[in-house]
């Protein structure tokens, strides 16, 4: 749970000195070298509805949990944009969800993803999830991606970036800057430098030094990110929703500044107690437009990218009595990556014995377990950075 | 911006007489260090207790009010736990009065279609969701131009314990009436009150779902067990309003948590008339409840109305219950140094019937000691601003903007917790850089609201008065803002308005 903040400022690196910002903008100029790998974690604020998403929907089981709320089989007789659109296999998305299947060489879909033990509580889940745990008890205090930024090798202090205005638990406790697509200080360049005076490193700050560094830190950031964005190119095919303007903007950022390697991006609300039709239907939209055009985006920065999507947890098998559904259990990932092998891993049972409680989709891979691949597999991070070797999942070629 | 150095009194006095902006010359290498100040000796502990008890109590002091503090302490304290009045004119510009049911008639759900409603409709006229956008404002305002009281900030912490979200739908109607009933209204009775209240509003019903949670069907079975029921508001009343996540209870307790619940409800709207949307009330519904006997947190209850009640009663007072009160009144007023002795002593006022008045008396002992301070939220360091400039809201647009960039717009908070009080939880560099923009745009006038600038940021003699008012607004500086302001000691009105903004975006002034 939160620290104090002096418990805070003990662990988190405070010297960020000055970067060669010029120098960084000018290496964005060669062309693409390996580089430094990158994940970005889009976290489904809410916990989605996993059943109503990626399923198989002409499952017998699957029709008997879902008289409503279900997908419709690619093939059923229906208008089309009501239909599922076939992944691959058994297995159909969502019909927002076509977009995402320009990339489909790229994409794998996970099932039955999520918390080794059943927690169905939003702050909780995402907590616990946030912080790599398996429960609400005996948390680390640092986030997950702040234990993978400290593994990183030859890190910059913008390794880490979350999109927004507040860390999110996934960064708790990191040397990491936040940002928004607001390009400019107000009040133009004699505010700017006024700013930087005031928050410039100083002796006998006392109480407030933590705060100044802070306020630096943004500084430094914003000119920075400002000038990548500017000299990105200004990429077709995003929506306009929050989603899309925060990977468009991340989109730059990765292809401007190959010292960024963490990002996080937050979506929500998928909470979908009631009528859930009409809102699930929003997001799915939202998600396939804007992970699409990221993906496209990107271009020859792909190699280096991969995209993994989290949630909370997923939601009950049954609907409930609001035309939405509750707080469940098993969920699914979507991960973006080129070298992805397979377009669909795992294999969740929709017969009601199969179900927690009778409720839930069961969770057969652990979350812990994707994430600690991509890690090792994609970030090059050892083992030990997450807590040790974990069970292999398929993800990666 | 930048004087070469101490300017003589008499040029100076010249420059202000002719209001001539003094040129930007270089600026100096060699630091200036400030004369003795001229101006009558402060009582720096008495000012310094009072800026301390305004911090932390209230939204901020508007200009003249540290003084008044200092003068008379007790005083102010006194009036801390009682409700100021409005101030008149805002119930003019704010059309956010009245019952649910006037509200839902002024702000009806769809735009209005029919002629007469547009013939007899105002051009502030307009549906939920401009209802929704007042409420926000409002909130601002009054927080801005009140008198900023306790009393009003712990208005605020009680309404994010039992958070509604104003942007679901039907719910703006309710809400005025909701902080007004059921939070206000109980500020000084017992949690137990509170919670009933909460849980028998409209508001509240509609928000976690349970006006919609019915029994499910005695003979249904397995994946159709639960059909009917929503569990939401059960969930929550039992993680976030009363004993927290760790206090042991299973997912058996949150679903006979729910089955007791189901019933509660709300009287349908009619189905004609002006207003029918806030036409609505606390209603059990027999036919909708599950009066089967079950065990909740290893007590028995049976069915029925009376028994919800006992429950809810039960769970306000729990011993947990007071713990995590308590906690939270000692991390937004007690500072940032988690002291524990301190909330024990909290918890321990509240007693065994969860008395709120009392544990805010004690709140108002444990606030004069020193402590070390806490960082304050997006709409504290927002409001305290424009109160520090002695403001007047004359357009709440931009502020509703600049807070909804900073992820803190009263009522907008989607999720059941509420929004969070720990200073860390802000305090990102985004964040800050956003503050700054708002210091700046507040003093040079694009944040909508107008003040005094004579009043706010005076000419000043010398570097040694520019400190004074610094130090009179700040607290004792840091070197590196003392260093910024005193090179901005000219006093055409560009710089008189940059050394407010950098007064008000300083690192000093985020504290609380």
């Amino acid at each position: 749970m939160p620290t104090s903040r002096r418990q805070f400022l003990r662990t988190a690196a405070i010297t960020v000195g000055s970067l060669p910002f010029a120098q960084i903008g000018a290496r964005a100029q060669a062309p693409v070298r390996p580089g430094r790998p990158v994940l970005v974690t889009v976290f489904l604020r809410g916990a989605m509805d996993s059943l109503g998403v990626v399923a198989r929907p002409a499952d017998r089981d699957y029709q008997r949990l879902r008289p409503s709320l279900g997908l419709v089989p690619p093939d059923a007789s229906a208008p089309e944009n009501t239909r599922s659109v076939l992944l691959e296999g058994a297995y159909a998305l969502h019909p927002n969800l076509t977009p995402l299947l320009t990339h489909r060489d790229s994409l794998t879909a996970l099932v039955g993803t999520g918390l080794p033990r059943p927690l169905r509580s939003h702050f909780d889940a995402q907590l616990v999830m946030e912080r790599f745990g398996a429960r609400a008890s005996e948390l680390r205090e640092d986030g997950w991606l702040t234990r993978v930024a400290a593994g990183l090798p030859d890190r910059s202090p913008t390794a880490a970036v979350a999109i927004g205005t507040a860390l999110p638990h996934s960064l708790a406790r990191a040397d990491a800057v936040t940002y928004t697509d607001r390009r400019r200080v107000r009040g133009g360049r004699d505010a700017e430098a006024l700013f930087r005076q005031l928050y410039a490193e100083g002796r006998d700050d006392g109480a407030q030094r933590d705060i100044r560094d802070t306020g630096r830190r943004g500084l430094e950031t914003l000119a920075h990110f400002r000038a990548l964005a500017a000299a990105a190119d200004r990429e077709s095919g995003f929506g306009n929703d929050p989603l899309s303007r925060a990977l468009r903007t991340v989109s730059s950022l990765i292809r401007g500044d190959d010292t960024v390697q963490l990002v996080n991006v937050d979506h929500g609300s998928w909470d979908t107690h009631r009528n859930q039709r009409g809102m699930l239907g929003q997001r799915t939209r939202e998600l396939g437009t804007a992970l699409s055009a990221f993906w496209q985006s990107l271009g020859r920065h792909r190699e280096r990218v991969v995209l993994a999507t989290l949630t909370e947890f997923g939601r009950t098998a049954a609907p409930n009595g609001t035309a939405g559904t509750d707080h469940g259990w098993g969920s699914a990932m979507f991960v973006l990556g080129t070298r992805t092998e397979r377009r669909v891993l795992g294999a969740p049972a929709y017969g009601a014995s199969d179900l927690e409680a009778g409720r839930d989709l069961r969770v057969t891979i652990d979350y812990r377990d994707v994430l600690a691949e991509i890690a090792t597999a994609h970030l090059g991070l050892p083992a030990q950075a997450l807590g040790g070797p974990r069970e292999r999942v398929g993800l990666f070629a | 911006m930048r004087v070469r150095s101490l300017v003589s009194a008499g040029l100076l006095l010249a420059l202000i007489a002719c209001g001539s902006p003094t040129p930007r010359p270089a600026p100096d290498p060699a630091p200036v260090t400030p004369t003795t100040p001229t101006s009558e000796p402060s009582e720096p502990d008495a000012r310094e207790h009072a800026r301390r008890l305004v911090r932390r109590l209230t939204w901020g002091a508007r200009p003249g009010e540290l003084d008044r503090v200092a003068a008379d302490p007790e005083a102010f304290l006194r009036v801390q736990l009682t409700p100021a009045p409005l101030p008149d004119d805002i119930r003019t510009r704010f059309d956010v009065f009245g019952t649910p049911v006037g509200l839902a008639t002024r702000y009806p759900r769809t735009p209005p279609r029919q002629a007469a409603m547009m013939e007899a409709a105002s051009d502030t006229v307009g549906d939920d969701r401009d209802l929704a956008r007042r409420l926000q404002e409002f909130a601002i305002v009054r927080a801005i131009e009140g008198e900023g009281r306790l009393h009003d900030l712990l208005v605020d912490l009680y309404f994010n314990h039992l958070n509604v979200f104003v942007g679901k739908r039907g719910i703006p109607y309710f809400l005025p009436d909701y902080e007004r009933s059921v939070i206000a209204a109980n500020l000084d009775g017992t949690y137990d009150r509170m919670v009933l209240g909460s849980a028998r509003h409209p508001a509240m019903l509609l928000y976690l779902d349970n006006a919609n949670s019915v029994a499910p069907r005695p003979d249904a079975r397995g994946a159709r067990a639960n059909r009917g029921l929503n569990e939401n508001y059960a969930r929550e009343l039992l993680e976030l309003h009363t004993l927290g996540v760790d206090a042991g209870y299973t997912q058996d307790d949150v679903e006979a948590t729910a089955r007791l619940l189901t019933g509660w409800n709300l009287s349908a709207a009619p189905r004609e008339g002006e207003g029918r949307e806030g036409d609505r009330r606390f209603l059990f519904r027999e036919r909708q409840h599950d009066d089967a006997p079950r065990v909740i947190l290893g007590e028995r209850y049976t069915g029925g109305e009376a028994e919800g009640t006992r429950l809810l009663t039960r769970l306000a007072t729990d011993p947990r219950t007071r713990q995590r009160l308590a906690s939270r009144i000692a991390l937004r007023f007690l500072g940032e140094d988690e002291d524990a002795a301190a909330r024990d002593r909290l918890a321990e006022s509240l007693g065994t019937r969860a008395d709120l008045a009392a544990m805010h008396r004690a709140l108002l002992t444990e606030v004069r000691a020193d402590r070390t301070p806490g960082f304050k939220t997006p709409f504290d360091f927002v409001v305290s601003a424009a109160r520090a400039v002695g403001g007047h809201v004359t357009n709440p647009r931009p502020l509703r903007q600049a807070l909804t960039r900073l992820r803190m717009l009263p009522y907008q908070q989607p999720l059941p917790t509420g929004y969070a009080f720990e200073g860390a939880v802000w305090r990102s560099s985004g964040a800050m850089v956003e503050r700054m923009q708002v210091a700046w745009s507040l003093t040079h006038g694009t944040l909508g609201v107008s003040f005094d600038l004579d009043l706010a940021a005076p000419p000043v003699a010398d570097q040694a008065t520019l400190v004074a008012w610094a130090e009179a607004l700040l607290g004792p500086l840091s070197h590196t803002t003392r260093a910024t302001l005193m090179e901005l000691d000219a006093n055409d009105e560009a710089t008189r308005r940059d050394r407010l903004a950098i007064a008000l975006a300083s690192p000093e002034f985020m504290e609380r």
